[in-house]
């Protein structure tokens, strides 16, 4: 059978990216892949960060993130011998700390960011509006470039079931905050709308009731403190938005040899089809590689030549095939893949590591297989 | 007591870990026993296509084998959930405009709380005449985080809520999660650092919140043939160790050492989590599958659990 190969050159693709933002289910190695790749452009002379997620923990550890870290970038030392002097970097997100700072810098005073920071509906805020994690990514990410001191940022997104959760955040957290139906219920005595503002009030008490909480009264509050801040707001994610499609933001899509994550993956590249998005290609990692070429005797030729117990010779034997069909599989799981898609699409072929990466170390060995400098690169 | 005993299960785990395949096997394995299932998830159509049936959406569809299926869809889910609460009158007059997303985002819960009262609805022991009663009802719950949301809301609505039938209904549903004869989680791990983490820190979570963990499912699990010292033999060859010098033996060798150490790595994270697990929850491990799941797939599946 022909073996699939790689067509994805990273180097090529992210020559002169500005942001790169991986996206993918749970589960697949995001995190990995883009501090993989974020060494990689470092070792190519670029001042990388990436701006993480929710890291694996001893990765998180390896390089140097620990809770009391979110938020603030992290300097990753690796050996650079015969490197060109770039940087890589690391920050993991705290969305509460980027909503914060995005209060206080759109707030008209002091006093009226306090009063947003400390309304019930704002605490709420962070973690019930749809996609608000994701706005707060990408805010984040706009932040780091602005302050001028990288290159390149890669973005790890948050696993999201909906790719357009990630792609529309900015848009519905504006929209939210414009609501009409909120502006209708703050000015309730507006001109001419004298009955709706009494209907209001009814419902104001009726919801008091039934839901055994004043939320009108937050949400009023919440709204008029916010309201001042609206259309600064409103600017800002229409900047987000316009981030996201400069031709220097590069998306990549990560999976793994599963259907459920590379039918995922499907649906993301669909989502990002009809939008002005500069998509870079699928990294498939853990992909059992196994080469095709030896015939069955060789195989058992070898293992007996190399076992002098032809029972643990023959359990090898055994484990080869195994492997071998699990290659086979993980191969033509992809294939399909590819061939519902555009049939175009780059793809980069990541092989299962020896090793777990949870180190400086296990990045530096992934790194070249990802940029293809590893001889088992295929 | 028996897992199919109580009146619902809910399958939870991070993202890829197995959880519709699990509930699915977990559901024919209950009806095969008598039980009469109902098989649900909440915002998708992963459980009908993986019974090859076409989408059920928000209403419970009767699928063969005892199993019926439901699409839970949480805003219409919301609407039943308000209109019962205060009566059509009131809920049109209320809740028919844009209010009612400023009112599901603003009070915390309040939407997860609406959830498990659907849930909750099939799951009722007397349902009237006009709908079906299930024996049992199992939820392919969504990734960890937001099925803790779930199953802490009632505890984080009454935490806001003074009164009304709203919180009252909260209550109620609390007490339900919180009866181990009535409900159980059922988690769903894969024999890797992250998800093994992820497991042992709800498994904590669950206990705080007194919510009983049914069973642990570890998902994806390779076994090797090989000993640790055959194993070495052939790791030699790779390195170029070989008496012809060795191109063949260590494309040969390379990917049997690979599967053993990684089979060793996974074995010992197994090991990690029924340590961790210690007497909370019994622990089932599941192979990896190599083909597609499909139905013979999760009969087979079903087998494995029937066996444990």
């Amino acid at each position: 059978m022909s073996a699939l190969t790689s067509t994805l050159d990273l180097d090529a693709t992210l020559g002169d990216a500005r942001v790169v933002v991986l996206a993918g289910g749970g589960g697949v190695g995001k995190t990995t892949t883009a501090a993989g790749i974020g060494l990689g452009l470092a070792r190519r002379g670029r001042r990388v960060c990436v701006l993480t997620i929710d890291p694996a923990r001893r990765l998180a550890d390896a390089l140097g993130l620990d809770a009391g870290s979110a938020d603030e970038p992290v300097r990753v030392a690796f050996d650079a011998e015969g490197d060109e002097g770039g940087e890589l970097w690391v920050v993991m997100l705290d969305a509460k700390a980027t909503w914060d700072n995005l209060i206080r810098r759109h707030a008209t005073d002091q006093a009226s960011a306090e009063r947003i920071l400390a309304n019930r509906v704002y605490r709420e805020l962070s973690g019930a509006v749809a996609g608000s994690q994701e706005y707060m990514a990408v805010e984040r990410l706009h932040e780091l470039l602005e302050s001028g001191r990288w290159d390149t940022v890669l973005l790890d997104t948050p696993p999201t079931r909906n790719a357009l959760d990630f792609l529309d955040a900015p848009q519905r957290l504006h929209t939210f905050i414009d609501s009409r139906a909120l502006q209708l219920l703050m000015k309730p005595a507006a001109g001419g709308l004298g009955l709706l503002g009494r209907g209001a009030s009814v419902f104001t008490g009726l919801l008091k009731r039934v839901a055994g909480v004043d939320l009108l009264g937050d949400l009023i509050e919440f709204f008029t403190a916010i309201g001042g801040l609206s259309s600064g707001f409103a600017q800002r994610a229409k900047a987000v938005q316009a981030l996201l499609a400069e031709p220097r933001t590069v998306f990549l899509l990560v999976a793994a040899p599963h259907p459920e994550s590379l039918a995922e993956a499907g649906a993301f590249r669909k989502a990002l089809s009809g939008r002005a998005i500069h998509y870079g290609g699928l990294v498939v990692n853990r992909m059992t590689r196994v080469d095709q070429s030896d015939h069955e005797d060789a195989v058992r030729r070898v293992l007996r030549g190399a076992l002098p117990d032809p029972e643990a010779a023959e359990r090898a034997v055994g484990m080869h095939a195994t492997v071998r069909a699990q290659a086979i599989h993980d191969e033509r799981l992809v294939e399909r893949h590819l061939r519902s898609g555009t049939g175009d699409e780059p793809v980069l072929l990541v092989p299962q590591l020896p090793e777990d990466v949870h180190d400086v170390a296990g990045l530096a060995a992934l790194e070249a297989v990802l940029f293809g400098d590893d001889a088992s690169h295929g | 007591m028996d897992l199919f005993d109580r009146r619902l299960l809910l399958v939870t785990g991070k993202g890829g870990t197995g959880k519709t395949t699990v509930a699915a096997a977990l559901a024919l394995l209950a009806a095969r026993a008598g039980k009469r299932v109902l098989l649900a998830e909440i915002a998708g159509e992963r459980l009908s296509s993986l019974f090859a049936h076409p989408p059920v959406g928000h209403h419970e569809t009767p699928v063969g084998d005892g199993i019926s299926l439901l699409s839970i869809d949480p805003i219409t889910a919301a609407h039943e959930f308000l209109r019962s609460q205060v009566g059509g009158a009131v809920h049109r007059l209320m809740f028919q405009n844009r209010l009612f997303d400023v009112t599901m985002t603003a009070a915390p819960g309040l939407r997860e709380v609406c959830t498990m009262d659907r849930i909750w609805d099939s799951a009722r022991e007397d349902r009237g005449r006009r709908k079906p009663i299930y024996d049992l009802v199992i939820v392919d719950a969504a990734a960890t985080g937001h099925a803790m949301a779930m199953l802490r809301s009632p505890t984080t609505y009454a935490n806001l809520a003074r009164g009304g039938p709203i919180r009252k209904r909260a209550d109620e549903i609390g007490a339900l999660i919180r009866d181990e004869r009535r409900t159980a989680v059922v988690l769903c791990a894969l024999p890797e650092e992250t998800p093994v983490n992820e497991t042992l820190e709800t498994a904590a979570q669950l206990d705080e919140l007194g919510v009983t963990i049914g069973l642990t499912v570890v998902n994806q699990v390779r076994d090797t043939a090989l000993d640790d010292a055959s194993a070495e033999t052939l790791a030699g060859l790779v390195d170029g160790g070989a008496p012809d010098g060795g191109a063949v033996a260590s494309r040969v060798a390379a990917p049997v050492v690979i599967a053993h150490r990684r089979a060793r790595r996974e074995a010992a994270q197994g090991a990690r989590l029924i340590d961790g697990l210690g007497e909370r929850s019994p622990l089932i491990s599941l192979p990896r599958f190599n083909s597609d799941i499909g139905r013979p797939e999760l009969d087979a599946i079903a087998d494995r659990l029937a066996v444990a």
